[in-house]
Order: structure tokens, then sequence, then C-alpha cells
């Protein structure tokens, strides 16, 4: 019995390992894609956007804002799934509150990238704009290997929450190091 | 209804990801067309070649250099003097950081007298 259950789980380990190495492969191609293209492309205005806000920055500062606060709704709601919440048992609904709330934080963080890789393409002028520039790559590459990891099956349990922590992480860290920077700087900008 | 949304969201996404990556690659092409179809004109001033250079377009605002830059302050309705722009290159100011470390005393001269020449006009 235990030698058969040893055998029929070497294929599954297997398979469990080469989704998550394909997640961290694709992870990395998306971050360095965007690595690639931001250092090559040469800056650019003439497609600039700001969707009815007054300026490119206040359109940014407030998109970033807002993403960060859908990630928020995301990560809360994947704590009250995992029972890590004092609030009992996660509600029926609740799962398509944490997929509808990440899948805004990714809209609503598109033009904000756009615009940073097309209008100001990878930049090392400060530590800081260095940080944003490689967070804003890494993110990218972050949620695509968690888009990976959601779709796989027979994971290891610790796979999941790793990938979400890190998205989350890593769009809190880009927002800290622009949007929170700009606001310090300047103040919440009116839209 | 959750559900609902749930799915159009994620066609929406899909294709909110596929326009940004298609304007990113696509961008700069139709960028060179428009440009190759602009009459070449006379060479431009050392100051308009430092904007150009140092990516100044990229957030201002300035019609003779055909920049649309939304990010900083408009050049055109602000009209800086030579002084201004020369004190701001040099030591940022708000979000803008400084570009002392990136252009010589002579650039940053050129690109002030440059902007306070043609800003507005």
């Amino acid at each position: 019995m235990g030698a058969s259950e040893s055998t029929e789980g070497l294929p599954r380990r297997d398979s469990a390992a080469g989704r998550l190495l394909l997640a961290g492969l694709l992870g990395a191609a998306v971050a360095l894609t965007l690595g690639v293209y931001g250092t090559t492309h040469d800056p650019a205005s003439d497609l600039a956007i700001t969707l009815g806000f007054t300026t490119t920055i206040t359109m940014k500062v407030w998109l970033a804002t807002i993403a960060v606060g859908f990630a928020v709704v995301q990560m809360l709601s994947a704590l009250w799934m995992y029972g890590r919440l004092p609030l009992g048992g996660a509600p029926s609904w609740l799962g398509s509150v944490h997929r509808i709330s990440g899948r805004l934080a990714f809209l609503v963080s598109l033009p904000v990238a756009y615009h940073c890789l097309y209008q100001l393409a990878f930049q090392h002028s400060s530590a800081r704009v260095l940080a944003h520039s490689i967070l804003g790559c890494a993110f990218y590459g972050a949620f695509a290997a968690k888009v990976v990891v959601v779709r796989s099956r027979n994971l290891p349990g610790i796979a999941l929450p790793i990938a979400g922590g890190l998205t989350f992480a890593l769009l809190v860290a880009i927002w800290v190091t622009s949007g929170l920077w700009y606001i310090d700087k300047s103040g919440f900008p009116s839209a | 209804m959750l559900r609902l949304l749930d799915r159009v969201l994620t066609v929406v996404c899909l294709a909110a990801a596929a326009l940004v990556l298609v304007l990113l690659f696509a961008g700069p092409s139709l960028i060179d067309a428009k440009k190759k179809q602009m009459p070449a004109g006379k060479a431009a001033p050392p100051g308009a070649e430092v904007f150009a250079s140092a990516g100044c377009g990229s957030c201002h605002t300035l019609k003779a250099a055909g920049k649309s830059g939304a990010v900083g302050p408009n050049l055109d309705q602000v009209r800086p003097d030579a002084a201004t722009v020369t004190k701001i290159v040099r030591s940022g100011r708000g979000a803008m950081p400084s570009f002392a470390g990136k252009l010589s005393s002579a650039q940053i001269a050129a690109v002030a007298t440059y902007v306070s020449s043609v800003a507005g006009r």
C-alpha cells in the first residue's frame, strides 16, 4: 500500500514541480521582457493618455492608489478564506469578491504601467527610481507566475499564498516608490 | 451576478493587456511613420537637442519641440525665464529630479535659453 502510494505520488510531485518551474520561468520571462523593453525603448510622449484626469501624473497617482486599494481587498479576502481572520467561516460570495478585486487591481494598473514604460521607460536617475523600475517589471512577472499557480492543481499548499503575497508586496512597493512618494512631495492631486 | 461580473472582467483584462502590448510595441513605429511625413526643417538649436535627448518632453508640453508631455507643468503656459529653468533643472522641484548629474552646465544653459525663448510661441 505504502509502495503503491509512493509510486503514484511520484508523477504527481514531478508534475507539480514542473508547473512551479513553468510559473517561475514565465514570471522571469515577463519581467525580463518588460525590463529589456524599458531599457531599449526611447521615452516618448506622443501617445500620452490621461483618461479624463487633468494630467498624466494625476491619473497615475489615482489609479496606482486605487490598484493598491483593490489589492488590499484581495489580500484581506484571501486571509479570510484561509481562516486567518477572526471573522468565522468565509461566505460563499467571498471567492468572487477575491477574484474581482484582483482583476480590477490588474486592470487599473495597466494605464499606469503603459505610461511608465512608454513615456518614461527604465530609468536609474536615483535609488528610488531604479527600485521603482525594477519592482514594476518584477510585479508583472510575479502576476504572470501567480496566474499559472492559480490555474494549476495539486501544487503544494504554500505555493499560492507565496505567489499572491509576493505579487501584493511588489504592488505595494511600487506604489510606495511612486504614488506615495509623489503624495508625500506634492500632496494628493485633485482629479 | 458576481460570477458574471468576474467573467466579464476576465475578458476585459485580457483585452486591455493585449491593447497595452500593441501600444507599447506598435507605438514607436506609428510615431516614426508620422515623423517621416514631416518636412525637413532647419538644424535644431543646441538647446533643442538637449531638450530632446534629456527627455524633457516626456513630462512637459513644449509646442516648439513638438512635445506634449502631461506629467509636469505645461511650459507653453508657464513660460519660464532662463534663470528659472536653470535653477529647476539644476536643483529639481517637486516631483522633478535634479539633472545636475546628467547635464553639464553648458547643456543646462543651452536648454534654459531654448525653453525661455520658445515657450508659449
